[in-house]
């Protein structure tokens, strides 16, 4: 690293010999070398003070240096980190005003500059940041340091916009991170300290020194380590958040929650990491229609397409196969101003509220051959600089829902022949078992009925027989019932099916979860679970204001239905009469209603009760 | 897949971003080597790459559905793990030479088939000869050859030799 100090070369003055030659040249005159030697002496004074305040300010400085690097690299997050090292570069050179600019991807413009010395009102007065024309983009087309007395003079200037304050000293320097050019760092208007009464001030007008561009360039070397660092640790950070979203959802679906709650929340979870208007997920139902199962699209206020209005939308059109066949993601990108609308990412922002221009990117979830669905996301114009990064991170996520989905669709396959097989079972032994003892011990009865003398003995013989024969048939009943499409995946998909709908008043997707058996329970305790979850989605729909809802339905020895929302709460003085119905419903079955507040906000209604089994 | 909305505009050129790269795509053998060019120009230039496609006038929305989604499989497989390259994918009808040199105003480089020797439309020299960008004319997957703007090809090879493949340094600085 080059030294910031610039030592001055030291003066070889023999005080010694001057005097000696003064003394010789006076020769007998008056001693005149006390005067010389007094010079000499003030001089030589002067000279150390000189040096040692120029030790002084260089100790300042390189003080000054190690307390900038050190700031620079006290936070890991990369906007203070850019703010913090155009503030520490000002004050380090004293110049007045400051700015890092950062450059795109293709390395020849600007896409992001952190200015600093121009107030808020200022900026907003100049209007668009510079993009890296004149001397700036001298900078980057040949990144070394510059240092000018005059930037307006420069033969590459294109001078000042309105609004901006002129400019005269220049010192810019480029921030490497290992071999790539970062960006810049832009300093003008260098200051220096005048006398004035009471004290100094700053006044402009100043060159910018080669101690300056020294100190500048050792600084942007620590800024450098110091913006890496930064990203690296963002990296880092957001593949955690990703890591752990890919978990939560595995977790939910493999729990037991239904593939359109969780490609709900998936929606919402990859809306919220990507940073983005809108995200949503499709997949491919049995019949091979592509159908959206989750749609999120930020805040509520600006939900104000409802995107819950469009699940279950089949998307139809040939590019959504083709993209899932190919197994390839897309980045388009459509800006204000093109003179074209694309219309595939039309067809995206216009499922929520995105902007109409910006970029949009479409991953295809997939498990091997197999073509599971699609994720599409919608991000503002001015992210374009961003999702570059994010969209990788995208199709990881896609393949780890593609494998996630696979494990539970297997899970429950396997769940569902267990129960089959288990029907079987039961139903093979009672026919080769239960009905075969009991059709002989029919026939032993009527035997034995022939051979009875007394009649109302052969009469009473005779009506066993025809119990037994009853219960044959009813077993066989029984086993015709145990073959047929099990109640419980009926009952079940009814649940899933009156969810889905909600949504469309609800303006969101409720998550759903359905964990234990809702096998063989009675019709009319069906009707009233339904009920329940009809009547607890409605309220949420009508007076929560909320922005998710979450259903549980938990069967084990009692049945407990939980209906939650974020919203604002249940006012007193709210019409009581469909919880009061609930209330009776539970208690019919021996069970009971609650409804509680939840922190931080919303409402839970707890609906439990003794399942009538058939 | 993409719709007019005013006949003869380029897209979008912001001064903070690369302008476009166009593939133009048209129905003679060479899509898939047009797409593939064109998403190596965008990758080199950090740019966007617009796919556009010209069809003939009086396709039925059947036929015209068809062959957007074969040109949108063609643009996929150009785009192979290439997920950072954004795109753009625009259907016009039209006579392609004309669509193309219209729809490229405002591109950094235009990329087309190059014209075979008994072509008898010759889309590739009329984009050379009336493009207001650098046009590629491709015939393979590695027989490239760029004319910068204002030059025909053949005052092109005067320039700068006869050129077998791109030079992307050149292209920039053109």
């Amino acid at each position: 690293m080059t030294t910031p100090i610039e030592r001055t070369p030291p003066r070889i003055t023999s005080v010694e010999s001057e005097p000696r030659e003064s003394e010789l040249s006076k020769g007998g005159a008056p001693p005149t070398w006390l005067a010389t030697e007094a010079f000499d002496l003030d001089d030589l004074l002067e000279d150390l003070r000189n040096r040692a305040q120029a030790s002084d300010r260089a100790q300042e400085r390189l003080a000054a240096l190690l307390d900038a690097v050190l700031a620079v690299s006290a936070d890991l997050d990369l906007s203070d980190v850019l703010a913090r090292i155009v503030r520490c570069a000002c004050e380090l050179v004293d110049a007045r005003y400051g700015a890092l600019g950062v450059l795109g991807a293709d390395g020849e413009h600007l896409v992001e500059f952190v200015a600093h010395g121009l107030s808020q009102e200022e900026q907003e007065a100049i209007g668009d940041p510079p993009h890296g024309h004149g001397v700036l983009g001298l900078l980057i087309r040949q990144p070394r340091p510059r240092r000018l007395r005059d930037v307006a003079a420069h033969p590459d200037s294109h001078g000042f916009p309105a609004n901006h304050p002129v400019m005269h000293s220049f010192l810019g320097v480029p921030i490497r991170i290992r071999d790539e050019v970062f960006g810049n760092l832009y300093l003008t208007e260098k200051q220096c300290d005048t006398e004035k009464q009471g004290g100094t001030e700053k006044q402009g007008g100043a060159d910018f020194t080669a101690d300056d561009e020294a100190i500048l360039v050792a600084l942007a070397a620590a800024a450098g380590i110091a913006i890496d660092n930064a990203r690296l640790y963002e990296r880092s950070r957001r593949l955690r958040r990703w890591l752990e979203t890919t978990a939560e959802v595995t977790q939910l679906l493999l729990e037991g929650m239904d593939e359109a709650s969780a490609m709900g929340f998936l929606a919402t979870r990859t809306r919220e990491l990507s940073e983005a208007q809108l995200a949503m997920v499709a997949l491919y139902d049995e019949v091979g229609d592509l159908v959206i199962r989750g749609v999120e699209s930020g805040e509520p206020s600006r939900a104000a397409k409802r995107p819950g209005a469009v699940l279950g939308t089949v998307l139809h059109k040939g590019y959504w196969r083709e993209l899932i066949a190919e197994h390839e993601s897309v980045l388009l990108l459509t800006r204000l101003g093109d003179s074209t609308i694309d219309s595939l990412s039309a067809d995206v922002r216009d499922l929520g509220d995105a902007d109409p221009h910006g970029p949009t990117a479409l991953v295809p979830i997939t498990v091997g051959d197999d073509e599971v669905g699609v994720i599409a996301v919608a991000w503002a114009a001015d992210a374009e600089t961003y999702v570059g990064n994010v969209v990788p991170l995208l199709a990881a996520l896609a393949q780890e829902m593609g494998l996630t989905l696979a494990a539970a669709r297997g899970q429950q396959d396997r769940s569902r022949l267990a129960l089959l097989e288990d029907r079987d079972r039961i139903a093979r032994d009672m026919h080769d078992h239960v009905i075969q003892r009991l059709f002989a011990t029919g026939l032993s009865l009527q035997a034995a009925a022939r051979m009875a003398e007394s009649t109302s003995v052969r009469r009473r013989l005779d009506e066993a027989v025809d119990d037994l024969d009853a219960a044959i048939k009813d077993i066989r009943h029984t086993i015709f019932e145990l073959h047929r499409p099990t109640p419980f995946r009926e009952l079940r998909e009814e649940i899933v099916e009156l969810v889905r709908v909600c949504a469309k008043t609800l303006g969101f997707s409720p998550s759903l979860t359905i964990d234990g058996s809702l096998d063989g329970l009675a019709a009319d305790f069906e009707a009233d679970l339904i009920a329940v979850v009809r009547e607890g989605l409605t309220n949420v729909a009508r007076h929560a204001q909320a922005a998710s809802a979450s259903v549980r339905v938990t069967s084990g020895d009692t049945i407990q239905v939980e209906v939650a929302d974020d919203g604002v709460g249940v006012a007193p003085s709210a019409v009581q009469s469909g919880l009061a119905n609930l209330r009776k419903r539970a208690e019919s079955h021996g069970g009971s209603l609650t409804v509680r507040a939840r922190t931080p906000r919303g409402t839970a209604l707890v609906w439990e009760a003794l399942p009538d089994r058939e | 897949m993409q719709t007019p909305t005013n006949a003869g505009a380029a897209g979008a050129q912001s001064p903070n971003h690369p302008r476009d790269v166009v593939a133009g795509l048209v129905n003679d053998g060479m899509a898939a080597f047009v797409a593939g060019a064109a998403v190596r120009e965008a990758v080199h230039r950090a740019a966007r790459v617009r796919f556009i496609q010209v069809l003939p006038v009086g396709l039925s929305s059947e036929e015209r559905a068809e062959m957007d989604v074969a040109m949108f499989g063609v643009a996929l497989r150009a785009l192979h793990r290439q997920r950072r390259v954004p795109c753009t994918f625009e259907t016009v009808e039209g006579e392609a030479a004309q669509m193309l040199v219209e729809r490229s105003r405002g591109a950094a480089v235009l990329v087309v088939g190059r014209d075979s020797p008994d072509a008898a439309v010759r889309v590739g020299q009329y984009c050379q000869e009336h493009a207001a960008c650098d046009v590629l004319t491709v015939s393979g997957p590695d027989d490239t050859e760029l004319v910068p703007t204002g030059h025909t090809r053949s005052a092109y090879r005067v320039l700068a030799g006869d050129r077998a493949h791109d030079d992307p340094d050149r292209a920039d600085t053109t």
